[in-house]
Protein backbone atom coordinates (compact mmCIF):
# COMPACT_ATOMS: atom_id res chain seq x y z
CA UNK A 1 0.00 0.00 0.00
CA UNK A 2 2.55 2.80 1.20
CA UNK A 3 6.28 2.48 0.36
CA UNK A 4 8.69 5.28 1.45
CA UNK A 5 11.62 4.38 -0.81
CA UNK A 6 14.53 6.56 0.75
CA UNK A 7 12.69 9.88 1.29
CA UNK A 8 14.77 13.05 2.13
CA UNK A 9 13.12 16.55 3.47
CA UNK A 10 15.03 19.35 3.04
CA UNK A 11 14.08 23.04 3.71
CA UNK A 12 16.87 26.06 2.99
CA UNK A 13 19.55 23.25 4.21
CA UNK A 14 17.63 21.84 7.15
CA UNK A 15 16.93 18.06 6.71
CA UNK A 16 13.67 17.54 8.05
CA UNK A 17 13.43 14.18 7.31
CA UNK A 18 16.32 12.01 6.73
CA UNK A 19 16.41 8.76 4.32
CA UNK A 20 12.92 7.02 5.45
CA UNK A 21 12.74 3.44 4.48
CA UNK A 22 9.41 1.61 5.06
CA UNK A 23 6.63 -0.13 3.92
CA UNK A 24 2.85 -0.67 5.46
CA UNK A 25 0.59 -2.83 3.98
CA UNK A 26 -3.11 -2.67 2.91
CA UNK A 27 -5.49 -3.00 6.32
CA UNK A 28 -2.43 -1.97 8.87
CA UNK A 29 -2.67 0.94 11.37
CA UNK A 30 0.97 2.37 11.97
CA UNK A 31 1.53 4.97 14.63
CA UNK A 32 4.27 7.29 14.05
CA UNK A 33 5.63 9.21 16.93
CA UNK A 34 8.64 10.94 17.71
CA UNK A 35 9.65 14.63 19.34
CA UNK A 36 8.63 17.62 18.36
CA UNK A 37 10.12 18.49 14.73
CA UNK A 38 11.40 14.80 14.72
CA UNK A 39 9.50 14.83 10.64
CA UNK A 40 6.03 13.40 11.79
CA UNK A 41 3.73 15.85 10.06
CA UNK A 42 6.72 16.42 7.47
CA UNK A 43 6.57 12.84 6.86
CA UNK A 44 2.54 12.55 6.85
CA UNK A 45 2.70 15.57 4.20
CA UNK A 46 4.83 13.58 1.73
CA UNK A 47 2.91 10.68 1.95
CA UNK A 48 -0.86 12.91 1.43
CA UNK A 49 1.32 14.41 -1.38
CA UNK A 50 1.37 17.99 -0.47
CA UNK A 51 5.19 18.44 -0.05
CA UNK A 52 7.80 17.05 -2.34
CA UNK A 53 10.62 14.91 -1.26
CA UNK A 54 13.64 16.78 -1.91
CA UNK A 55 15.04 12.98 -2.52
CA UNK A 56 13.16 9.19 -2.85
CA UNK A 57 9.98 8.60 -3.74
CA UNK A 58 6.79 7.66 -2.27
CA UNK A 59 4.74 5.02 -3.68
CA UNK A 60 0.72 4.75 -2.72
CA UNK A 61 -0.10 0.85 -3.90
CA UNK A 62 3.46 1.28 -6.61
CA UNK A 63 2.45 4.48 -7.72
CA UNK A 64 4.49 7.73 -7.51
CA UNK A 65 2.29 10.17 -5.69
CA UNK A 66 3.95 13.36 -7.02
CA UNK A 67 3.49 11.94 -10.47
CA UNK A 68 -0.50 10.34 -9.63
CA UNK A 69 -1.18 12.57 -7.02
CA UNK A 70 -4.74 13.90 -8.18
CA UNK A 71 -5.67 10.10 -9.15
CA UNK A 72 -4.11 9.11 -5.56
CA UNK A 73 -5.60 11.99 -3.46
CA UNK A 74 -9.16 10.24 -4.09
CA UNK A 75 -8.04 6.98 -2.13
CA UNK A 76 -6.13 9.27 0.52
CA UNK A 77 -8.20 10.80 3.52
CA UNK A 78 -5.67 13.15 5.19
CA UNK A 79 -6.58 14.73 8.84
CA UNK A 80 -3.98 17.65 9.23
CA UNK A 81 -2.58 18.73 13.39
CA UNK A 82 -4.93 21.91 13.00
CA UNK A 83 -8.14 21.56 11.43
CA UNK A 84 -8.24 24.49 9.75
CA UNK A 85 -11.87 24.32 8.26
CA UNK A 86 -13.84 26.86 6.45
CA UNK A 87 -15.45 28.43 9.25
CA UNK A 88 -18.67 30.46 7.97
CA UNK A 89 -19.79 27.50 6.60
CA UNK A 90 -21.79 25.25 8.30
CA UNK A 91 -21.15 21.62 8.81
CA UNK A 92 -23.75 20.44 6.50
CA UNK A 93 -22.27 22.82 4.02
CA UNK A 94 -18.87 22.10 4.13
CA UNK A 95 -18.63 18.79 3.72
CA UNK A 96 -21.06 19.02 0.50
CA UNK A 97 -18.56 21.01 -0.77
CA UNK A 98 -15.96 18.51 -0.54
CA UNK A 99 -18.36 16.20 -1.57
CA UNK A 100 -18.65 18.34 -4.85
CA UNK A 101 -14.48 18.04 -4.91
CA UNK A 102 -14.90 14.11 -4.92
CA UNK A 103 -17.46 14.18 -7.68
CA UNK A 104 -19.78 12.34 -5.06
CA UNK A 105 -23.55 12.34 -6.69
CA UNK A 106 -25.53 14.47 -4.28
CA UNK A 107 -28.14 11.81 -2.66
CA UNK A 108 -25.02 9.16 -1.97
CA UNK A 109 -23.03 12.34 -0.73
CA UNK A 110 -26.12 13.60 1.70
CA UNK A 111 -26.28 9.43 3.27
CA UNK A 112 -23.00 9.94 4.10
CA UNK A 113 -23.36 12.78 5.47
CA UNK A 114 -25.80 11.30 7.58
CA UNK A 115 -24.14 8.50 8.26
CA UNK A 116 -20.69 10.44 9.58
CA UNK A 117 -22.72 12.99 11.38
CA UNK A 118 -24.08 10.01 13.39
CA UNK A 119 -21.67 7.82 14.14
CA UNK A 120 -19.29 11.25 14.91
CA UNK A 121 -21.98 12.39 17.22
CA UNK A 122 -21.44 15.62 15.40
CA UNK A 123 -25.01 17.80 16.74
CA UNK A 124 -26.27 20.83 15.05
CA UNK A 125 -24.77 20.32 11.94
CA UNK A 126 -26.50 23.18 10.43
CA UNK A 127 -24.20 25.23 12.82
CA UNK A 128 -21.67 27.46 11.60
CA UNK A 129 -18.47 25.49 11.91
CA UNK A 130 -17.19 29.22 13.67
CA UNK A 131 -19.47 28.47 16.39
CA UNK A 132 -18.51 24.94 17.15
CA UNK A 133 -16.03 23.59 20.36
CA UNK A 134 -12.44 22.50 19.14
CA UNK A 135 -13.37 19.60 20.21
CA UNK A 136 -16.39 19.39 17.31
CA UNK A 137 -14.18 21.30 14.68
CA UNK A 138 -12.28 18.29 15.04
CA UNK A 139 -14.80 15.93 14.30
CA UNK A 140 -16.01 18.11 11.44
CA UNK A 141 -12.48 17.55 9.99
CA UNK A 142 -11.79 13.42 10.72
CA UNK A 143 -15.69 13.41 9.37
CA UNK A 144 -14.09 15.14 5.76
CA UNK A 145 -11.38 12.89 5.91
CA UNK A 146 -13.88 10.23 5.86
CA UNK A 147 -16.54 11.26 3.61
CA UNK A 148 -14.85 9.47 0.32
CA UNK A 149 -14.72 6.51 2.19
CA UNK A 150 -10.72 6.52 1.52
CA UNK A 151 -8.63 2.73 1.63
CA UNK A 152 -5.63 5.18 2.91
CA UNK A 153 -6.41 7.53 6.11
CA UNK A 154 -3.52 9.63 7.50
CA UNK A 155 -4.44 11.18 10.79
CA UNK A 156 -1.68 13.77 12.29
CA UNK A 157 -2.42 14.79 16.05
CA UNK A 158 -5.90 13.45 15.90
CA UNK A 159 -6.03 14.04 19.26
CA UNK A 160 -4.32 17.11 19.74
CA UNK A 161 -5.45 19.69 21.98
CA UNK A 162 -8.63 17.94 22.72
CA UNK A 163 -10.34 17.37 26.04
CA UNK A 164 -9.74 13.35 27.50
CA UNK A 165 -13.83 12.33 26.84
CA UNK A 166 -13.61 13.44 23.14
CA UNK A 167 -9.87 12.03 22.82
CA UNK A 168 -11.34 8.75 24.09
CA UNK A 169 -14.30 8.87 21.88
CA UNK A 170 -12.16 9.34 18.65
CA UNK A 171 -9.33 6.63 19.57
CA UNK A 172 -12.76 4.19 20.18
CA UNK A 173 -13.89 5.58 16.83
CA UNK A 174 -10.37 5.10 15.25
CA UNK A 175 -10.57 1.11 16.39
CA UNK A 176 -13.81 0.63 14.91
CA UNK A 177 -11.91 1.44 11.49
CA UNK A 178 -9.62 -1.59 11.49
CA UNK A 179 -12.79 -3.66 10.76
CA UNK A 180 -13.06 -1.72 7.71
CA UNK A 181 -9.72 -2.63 6.12
CA UNK A 182 -8.51 1.21 5.86
CA UNK A 183 -4.87 1.66 6.30
CA UNK A 184 -4.43 3.98 8.74
CA UNK A 185 -1.13 6.13 9.21
CA UNK A 186 -1.75 8.31 12.46
CA UNK A 187 0.85 10.29 14.69
CA UNK A 188 0.16 10.85 18.01
CA UNK A 189 1.45 12.63 21.41
CA UNK A 190 -0.01 10.36 23.41
CA UNK A 191 1.70 7.10 23.22
CA UNK A 192 -1.30 5.07 25.08
CA UNK A 193 -3.34 6.06 22.17
CA UNK A 194 -1.15 4.64 19.84
CA UNK A 195 -0.11 1.37 21.50
CA UNK A 196 -3.72 0.89 22.15
CA UNK A 197 -4.27 0.72 18.17
CA UNK A 198 -1.69 0.75 16.38
CA UNK A 199 0.26 -2.80 15.04
CA UNK A 200 3.15 -1.62 13.56
CA UNK A 201 5.23 1.70 15.37
CA UNK A 202 7.32 3.70 13.63
CA UNK A 203 9.61 5.91 16.17
CA UNK A 204 11.59 8.88 14.20
CA UNK A 205 14.42 10.94 15.86
CA UNK A 206 15.80 14.14 13.84
CA UNK A 207 14.48 13.30 11.36
CA UNK A 208 15.52 9.71 11.06
CA UNK A 209 13.68 6.41 11.71
CA UNK A 210 14.89 4.89 14.68
CA UNK A 211 12.37 1.88 15.22
CA UNK A 212 9.80 0.21 12.93
CA UNK A 213 8.32 -2.52 14.38
CA UNK A 214 5.30 -4.20 15.89
CA UNK A 215 4.67 -3.48 19.52
CA UNK A 216 5.88 -7.09 20.87
CA UNK A 217 9.14 -6.69 18.52
CA UNK A 218 9.68 -3.19 20.05
CA UNK A 219 8.98 -4.90 23.45
CA UNK A 220 11.19 -7.50 23.27
CA UNK A 221 14.22 -5.92 21.62
CA UNK A 222 14.11 -2.97 23.24
CA UNK A 223 11.77 -2.90 26.42
CA UNK A 224 12.14 -4.51 29.69
CA UNK A 225 10.11 -7.44 31.25
CA UNK A 226 9.55 -7.13 35.21
CA UNK A 227 8.74 -9.49 37.74
CA UNK A 228 7.29 -9.29 40.67
CA UNK A 229 6.42 -11.75 42.94
CA UNK A 230 4.28 -11.86 46.05
CA UNK A 231 5.23 -14.03 49.05
CA UNK A 232 4.11 -14.45 53.11
CA UNK A 233 6.33 -15.07 55.44
CA UNK A 234 6.35 -15.88 59.28
CA UNK A 235 9.16 -13.46 60.32
CA UNK A 236 9.90 -9.70 59.69
CA UNK A 237 11.81 -9.01 56.31
CA UNK A 238 13.60 -5.62 54.23
CA UNK A 239 11.04 -6.11 51.39
CA UNK A 240 8.71 -3.98 50.29
CA UNK A 241 4.91 -4.86 51.69
CA UNK A 242 1.55 -4.56 50.81
CA UNK A 243 -1.23 -5.56 53.10
CA UNK A 244 -0.23 -8.86 54.50
CA UNK A 245 2.50 -9.19 51.52
CA UNK A 246 5.94 -8.67 50.68
CA UNK A 247 6.82 -8.03 46.99
CA UNK A 248 10.03 -8.46 45.26
CA UNK A 249 10.53 -6.95 41.72
CA UNK A 250 13.68 -7.85 39.42
CA UNK A 251 14.04 -7.40 35.52
CA UNK A 252 16.23 -10.65 35.44
CA UNK A 253 15.06 -13.97 35.15
CA UNK A 254 18.22 -15.74 37.23
CA UNK A 255 17.29 -13.36 40.20
CA UNK A 256 13.78 -14.46 40.05
CA UNK A 257 15.01 -17.98 39.73
CA UNK A 258 16.98 -17.19 42.82
CA UNK A 259 14.32 -15.70 44.86
CA UNK A 260 11.79 -18.66 43.88
CA UNK A 261 13.98 -20.99 44.99
CA UNK A 262 14.59 -18.91 48.43
CA UNK A 263 10.95 -18.66 49.05
CA UNK A 264 10.75 -22.84 48.60
CA UNK A 265 13.40 -23.07 51.08
CA UNK A 266 12.79 -21.17 53.67
CA UNK A 267 8.73 -22.43 53.59
CA UNK A 268 7.16 -18.99 52.80
CA UNK A 269 4.32 -18.81 50.98
CA UNK A 270 4.08 -17.39 47.20
CA UNK A 271 1.22 -15.38 46.89
CA UNK A 272 1.66 -14.09 43.03
CA UNK A 273 4.10 -14.10 40.21
CA UNK A 274 3.21 -11.44 37.54
CA UNK A 275 5.49 -10.48 34.28
CA UNK A 276 4.79 -6.83 33.44
CA UNK A 277 6.19 -5.42 29.94
CA UNK A 278 7.36 -2.01 29.15
CA UNK A 279 5.06 0.16 27.88
CA UNK A 280 5.91 2.37 24.51
CA UNK A 281 6.42 5.03 26.53
CA UNK A 282 9.46 3.73 28.58
CA UNK A 283 11.00 2.61 25.64
CA UNK A 284 9.90 5.80 23.89
CA UNK A 285 11.74 7.68 27.22
CA UNK A 286 15.30 5.62 26.63
CA UNK A 287 15.17 6.48 22.59
CA UNK A 288 14.87 9.56 23.00
CA UNK A 289 17.17 10.25 25.95
CA UNK A 290 20.32 7.63 24.22
CA UNK A 291 22.49 10.13 22.58
CA UNK A 292 23.75 7.39 20.68
CA UNK A 293 20.63 7.52 18.17
CA UNK B 1 -8.25 20.96 -15.77
CA UNK B 2 -11.90 19.52 -14.79
CA UNK B 3 -14.21 22.33 -14.96
CA UNK B 4 -16.56 21.12 -12.74
CA UNK B 5 -13.77 21.36 -9.91
CA UNK B 6 -12.73 24.74 -10.83
CA UNK B 7 -16.36 25.69 -10.81
CA UNK B 8 -16.85 24.02 -7.27
CA UNK B 9 -14.08 25.65 -5.99
CA UNK B 10 -15.39 29.32 -8.08
CA UNK B 11 -18.45 29.16 -6.24
CA UNK B 12 -17.23 28.40 -2.67
CA UNK B 13 -14.53 31.33 -3.62
CA UNK B 14 -17.96 33.79 -4.78
CA UNK B 15 -19.74 33.02 -1.38
CA UNK B 16 -16.54 34.08 0.46
CA UNK B 17 -15.76 37.35 -1.36
CA UNK B 18 -19.66 38.17 -1.29
CA UNK B 19 -19.06 37.68 2.36
CA UNK B 20 -16.30 40.24 2.69
CA UNK B 21 -17.91 44.05 3.86
CA UNK B 22 -14.63 45.81 2.76
CA UNK B 23 -15.92 45.02 -0.56
CA UNK B 24 -19.28 46.20 -0.47
CA UNK B 25 -18.45 49.27 1.77
CA UNK B 26 -16.36 49.86 -1.92
CA UNK B 27 -18.73 49.56 -3.73
CA UNK B 28 -21.33 51.24 -2.40
CA UNK B 29 -19.40 54.01 -1.53
CA UNK B 30 -18.17 54.04 -5.54
CA UNK B 31 -22.38 53.87 -5.98
CA UNK B 32 -23.25 56.91 -3.92
CA UNK B 33 -20.58 58.60 -5.05
CA UNK B 34 -21.78 57.89 -8.62
CA UNK B 35 -25.65 58.37 -8.01
CA UNK B 36 -24.75 61.90 -6.23
CA UNK B 37 -22.24 62.86 -9.23
CA UNK B 38 -24.66 61.72 -12.17
CA UNK B 39 -27.54 63.98 -9.97
CA UNK B 40 -25.41 66.94 -9.99
CA UNK B 41 -23.69 66.75 -12.98
CA UNK B 42 -26.96 66.07 -15.02
CA UNK B 43 -28.90 68.84 -12.85
CA UNK B 44 -26.63 70.87 -13.90
CA UNK B 45 -26.87 70.47 -17.82
CA UNK B 46 -30.21 72.46 -18.28
CA UNK B 47 -31.73 71.43 -21.56
CA UNK B 48 -28.54 70.44 -22.86
CA UNK B 49 -28.49 66.80 -21.91
CA UNK B 50 -25.83 65.13 -23.95
CA UNK B 51 -23.40 68.14 -21.99
CA UNK B 52 -24.13 66.91 -18.58
CA UNK B 53 -23.90 63.75 -19.36
CA UNK B 54 -20.32 64.08 -20.65
CA UNK B 55 -19.32 65.98 -17.51
CA UNK B 56 -20.94 63.87 -15.25
CA UNK B 57 -19.28 60.56 -17.08
CA UNK B 58 -15.81 62.26 -17.04
CA UNK B 59 -16.36 63.04 -13.05
CA UNK B 60 -17.39 59.24 -13.33
CA UNK B 61 -13.89 58.04 -14.78
CA UNK B 62 -12.15 59.65 -11.97
CA UNK B 63 -14.49 57.91 -9.33
CA UNK B 64 -13.64 54.94 -11.05
CA UNK B 65 -10.00 55.20 -11.06
CA UNK B 66 -9.88 55.11 -7.48
CA UNK B 67 -12.21 52.74 -6.40
CA UNK B 68 -12.23 50.11 -9.35
CA UNK B 69 -8.48 49.34 -8.66
CA UNK B 70 -8.87 49.59 -5.00
CA UNK B 71 -11.27 46.80 -4.87
CA UNK B 72 -10.00 44.69 -7.39
CA UNK B 73 -6.48 45.07 -5.29
CA UNK B 74 -7.93 44.53 -2.15
CA UNK B 75 -10.16 41.28 -2.90
CA UNK B 76 -7.20 39.70 -5.14
CA UNK B 77 -4.75 40.46 -1.95
CA UNK B 78 -6.68 38.27 0.17
CA UNK B 79 -7.69 35.49 -1.13
CA UNK B 80 -5.10 33.59 -1.75
CA UNK B 81 -3.04 34.74 1.52
CA UNK B 82 -5.62 34.48 3.35
CA UNK B 83 -6.24 30.82 2.86
CA UNK B 84 -2.62 30.21 3.14
CA UNK B 85 -2.90 31.74 6.83
CA UNK B 86 -5.50 29.81 8.05
CA UNK B 87 -3.98 26.49 6.60
CA UNK B 88 -7.30 25.73 4.82
CA UNK B 89 -5.26 26.49 1.35
CA UNK B 90 -3.31 23.43 2.69
CA UNK B 91 -6.18 21.47 3.18
CA UNK B 92 -7.72 21.33 -0.17
CA UNK B 93 -4.66 20.77 -1.76
CA UNK B 94 -4.46 17.40 -0.36
CA UNK B 95 -7.94 16.62 -2.23
CA UNK B 96 -7.85 15.74 -5.90
CA UNK B 97 -7.47 18.44 -7.14
CA UNK B 98 -5.13 20.20 -9.10
CA UNK B 99 -2.98 23.59 -8.03
CA UNK B 100 -4.63 24.86 -11.34
CA UNK B 101 -8.34 24.05 -10.29
CA UNK B 102 -7.45 25.60 -7.25
CA UNK B 103 -6.28 28.96 -8.73
CA UNK B 104 -8.29 29.42 -11.66
CA UNK B 105 -11.61 28.42 -9.61
CA UNK B 106 -10.75 31.01 -6.92
CA UNK B 107 -9.86 33.65 -9.66
CA UNK B 108 -13.17 33.23 -11.32
CA UNK B 109 -15.35 33.47 -7.94
CA UNK B 110 -12.80 36.63 -7.13
CA UNK B 111 -13.99 37.92 -10.45
CA UNK B 112 -17.83 37.46 -10.29
CA UNK B 113 -17.74 39.00 -6.60
CA UNK B 114 -15.95 41.71 -8.17
CA UNK B 115 -18.02 42.37 -11.00
CA UNK B 116 -20.93 42.12 -8.98
CA UNK B 117 -19.39 44.73 -6.77
CA UNK B 118 -19.19 46.89 -10.01
CA UNK B 119 -22.78 45.94 -11.39
CA UNK B 120 -24.11 47.60 -7.71
CA UNK B 121 -22.12 50.80 -8.50
CA UNK B 122 -22.94 50.89 -12.00
CA UNK B 123 -26.62 49.63 -11.23
CA UNK B 124 -26.58 53.05 -8.28
CA UNK B 125 -25.49 55.81 -11.46
CA UNK B 126 -27.11 54.66 -14.40
CA UNK B 127 -30.09 54.93 -12.12
CA UNK B 128 -28.90 58.29 -11.01
CA UNK B 129 -28.68 59.30 -14.26
CA UNK B 130 -31.92 58.27 -15.53
CA UNK B 131 -33.43 59.76 -13.12
CA UNK B 132 -31.75 62.78 -13.89
CA UNK B 133 -33.44 62.18 -17.72
CA UNK B 134 -30.05 61.96 -19.34
CA UNK B 135 -27.54 60.16 -20.49
CA UNK B 136 -26.19 58.22 -23.49
CA UNK B 137 -26.72 54.14 -22.86
CA UNK B 138 -23.79 53.30 -25.19
CA UNK B 139 -20.81 55.48 -23.84
CA UNK B 140 -22.38 54.33 -20.41
CA UNK B 141 -22.05 50.74 -21.61
CA UNK B 142 -18.21 51.45 -22.69
CA UNK B 143 -17.52 53.05 -19.61
CA UNK B 144 -18.78 49.88 -17.91
CA UNK B 145 -16.61 47.74 -20.05
CA UNK B 146 -13.41 49.45 -19.82
CA UNK B 147 -14.89 49.31 -16.04
CA UNK B 148 -14.94 45.74 -15.88
CA UNK B 149 -11.18 45.24 -17.64
CA UNK B 150 -10.06 47.57 -15.23
CA UNK B 151 -11.34 45.50 -12.46
CA UNK B 152 -10.14 42.01 -13.16
CA UNK B 153 -6.44 43.49 -14.32
CA UNK B 154 -6.32 45.11 -10.62
CA UNK B 155 -7.83 41.49 -9.43
CA UNK B 156 -4.89 40.04 -11.09
CA UNK B 157 -2.40 42.69 -9.62
CA UNK B 158 -4.04 41.76 -6.53
CA UNK B 159 -3.67 37.90 -6.94
CA UNK B 160 0.36 38.36 -7.70
CA UNK B 161 0.73 39.97 -4.35
CA UNK B 162 -1.65 37.00 -2.66
CA UNK B 163 0.69 34.36 -4.40
CA UNK B 164 3.98 36.11 -2.93
CA UNK B 165 2.89 36.27 0.46
CA UNK B 166 1.61 34.39 3.11
CA UNK B 167 -0.36 36.66 5.21
CA UNK B 168 -3.75 38.52 4.61
CA UNK B 169 -2.58 41.71 6.61
CA UNK B 170 0.80 41.93 4.70
CA UNK B 171 -1.61 41.24 1.68
CA UNK B 172 -4.31 44.05 2.01
CA UNK B 173 -0.99 46.43 2.94
CA UNK B 174 0.71 45.52 -0.10
CA UNK B 175 -2.90 46.28 -2.20
CA UNK B 176 -3.37 49.42 -0.34
CA UNK B 177 1.03 50.54 -1.31
CA UNK B 178 0.13 49.45 -5.12
CA UNK B 179 -3.03 51.46 -5.05
CA UNK B 180 -1.28 54.27 -4.02
CA UNK B 181 1.65 53.96 -6.69
CA UNK B 182 -1.09 53.06 -8.99
CA UNK B 183 -3.35 56.31 -8.83
CA UNK B 184 -1.21 58.98 -7.53
CA UNK B 185 2.66 58.33 -7.60
CA UNK B 186 1.78 57.14 -11.46
CA UNK B 187 -0.03 60.30 -12.36
CA UNK B 188 2.68 62.40 -10.35
CA UNK B 189 5.73 60.53 -12.22
CA UNK B 190 4.29 61.12 -15.41
CA UNK B 191 3.54 64.86 -15.13
CA UNK B 192 7.27 64.83 -13.42
CA UNK B 193 8.53 63.17 -16.41
CA UNK B 194 7.31 65.47 -18.64
CA UNK B 195 8.41 68.29 -17.07
CA UNK B 196 11.80 66.91 -16.45
CA UNK B 197 12.85 65.02 -19.70
CA UNK B 198 9.96 66.86 -21.99
CA UNK B 199 9.74 63.05 -24.00
CA UNK B 200 8.38 62.99 -27.56
CA UNK B 201 4.26 61.96 -27.65
CA UNK B 202 5.43 58.33 -28.58
CA UNK B 203 7.52 57.91 -25.78
CA UNK B 204 4.66 59.75 -23.12
CA UNK B 205 2.24 57.11 -24.82
CA UNK B 206 4.55 54.29 -24.30
CA UNK B 207 4.87 55.28 -20.60
CA UNK B 208 1.46 56.05 -19.89
CA UNK B 209 0.20 52.51 -21.19
CA UNK B 210 2.75 50.88 -18.43
CA UNK B 211 -0.04 51.85 -16.11
CA UNK B 212 -3.21 49.99 -16.57
CA UNK B 213 -4.63 52.63 -15.00
CA UNK B 214 -4.06 55.44 -17.17
CA UNK B 215 -4.88 52.62 -20.43
CA UNK B 216 -8.51 52.55 -19.04
CA UNK B 217 -8.22 56.66 -18.50
CA UNK B 218 -7.92 56.89 -22.25
CA UNK B 219 -10.25 54.14 -23.20
CA UNK B 220 -12.96 55.67 -21.04
CA UNK B 221 -12.69 59.67 -22.40
CA UNK B 222 -12.66 58.07 -25.55
CA UNK B 223 -15.88 56.27 -25.28
CA UNK B 224 -17.21 59.05 -23.90
CA UNK B 225 -16.39 61.13 -26.85
CA UNK B 226 -14.55 63.48 -24.96
CA UNK B 227 -11.46 65.35 -26.29
CA UNK B 228 -8.35 63.98 -26.06
CA UNK B 229 -6.68 66.88 -25.33
CA UNK B 230 -7.99 66.49 -21.28
CA UNK B 231 -5.08 63.59 -21.88
CA UNK B 232 -2.20 66.00 -23.63
CA UNK B 233 -0.26 65.42 -26.32
CA UNK B 234 0.00 61.54 -25.23
CA UNK B 235 -3.82 61.19 -26.21
CA UNK B 236 -3.75 63.07 -29.35
CA UNK B 237 -0.72 60.73 -30.32
CA UNK B 238 -2.94 57.74 -29.74
CA UNK B 239 -5.60 59.39 -31.19
CA UNK B 240 -3.30 59.97 -34.63
CA UNK B 241 -2.07 56.69 -34.55
CA UNK B 242 -5.02 54.25 -33.91
CA UNK B 243 -8.14 56.22 -35.30
CA UNK B 244 -11.72 54.40 -34.78
CA UNK B 245 -9.00 51.50 -33.87
CA UNK B 246 -7.89 53.01 -30.31
CA UNK B 247 -10.94 51.63 -27.95
CA UNK B 248 -10.03 48.36 -29.47
CA UNK B 249 -6.47 48.88 -29.17
CA UNK B 250 -7.16 49.96 -24.97
CA UNK B 251 -8.98 46.90 -24.60
CA UNK B 252 -6.29 44.51 -26.16
CA UNK B 253 -4.33 46.56 -23.66
CA UNK B 254 -6.16 46.26 -21.09
CA UNK B 255 -6.84 42.47 -21.80
CA UNK B 256 -3.67 41.50 -21.90
CA UNK B 257 -2.98 43.27 -18.38
CA UNK B 258 -5.43 40.49 -17.16
CA UNK B 259 -3.46 37.85 -18.93
CA UNK B 260 -0.49 38.87 -18.02
CA UNK B 261 -1.08 38.91 -14.08
CA UNK B 262 -3.04 36.12 -14.00
CA UNK B 263 -0.77 34.68 -15.68
CA UNK B 264 2.47 35.63 -13.12
CA UNK B 265 0.41 34.91 -10.20
CA UNK B 266 -0.29 31.41 -11.11
CA UNK B 267 3.11 31.13 -11.98
CA UNK B 268 4.03 32.06 -8.52
CA UNK B 269 1.69 29.72 -6.84
CA UNK B 270 2.74 26.57 -8.61
CA UNK B 271 6.00 27.79 -7.22
CA UNK B 272 5.25 27.57 -3.71
CA UNK B 273 4.54 23.80 -3.32
CA UNK B 274 5.97 23.43 0.16
CA UNK B 275 3.76 26.38 1.74
CA UNK B 276 0.48 25.52 0.23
Amino acid sequence: MIHLDHVTKQYHGFTAVQDLEFRAAAGEIIGIIGHNGAGKSTTLKMIAGLIAPTTGTVYINGRDIQKHGVALKRQIGYLPEESPLYENMSARQYLMFFSELYNMPRAHARRRIDELLTSLQLQNPEKLIGEYSKGMKRKVAIARALLHDPLLLILDEPNSGLDPLTSFFIIQYLKSLRHSEKTILLSAHNLFHVESVCDRVAILKNGRLLVFDTMEAIRANLGKREFQIAFRANETLTYARRDDNYLYHTHEIDDLTAMLEKISARGWTLVDLAAQESALEEIYVKLMTNPND
Amino acid sequence: MEFYLLWTVAQRELREALRNKWLWFYAVGFGALAFALAQAGMASAGYAGLGGFGRTAASLVNALLLFVPLIGLTVGAGVIAGERERGTLMYLLAQPVNRAEVFFGKALGAALAVLAALALGFGLAGIGLASAGGGEPAAYLALGGFATLLALASLGLGFIISALTRKAATASGAALILWLALVFLGDLSLIGATMTFRPAPSAMLTLLLFNPLQVFKLGAIYSLRATLDTLGAAGQYAMLQFGALLPWFLGALLSAWIVVSFGIAFALFNQKRNVG
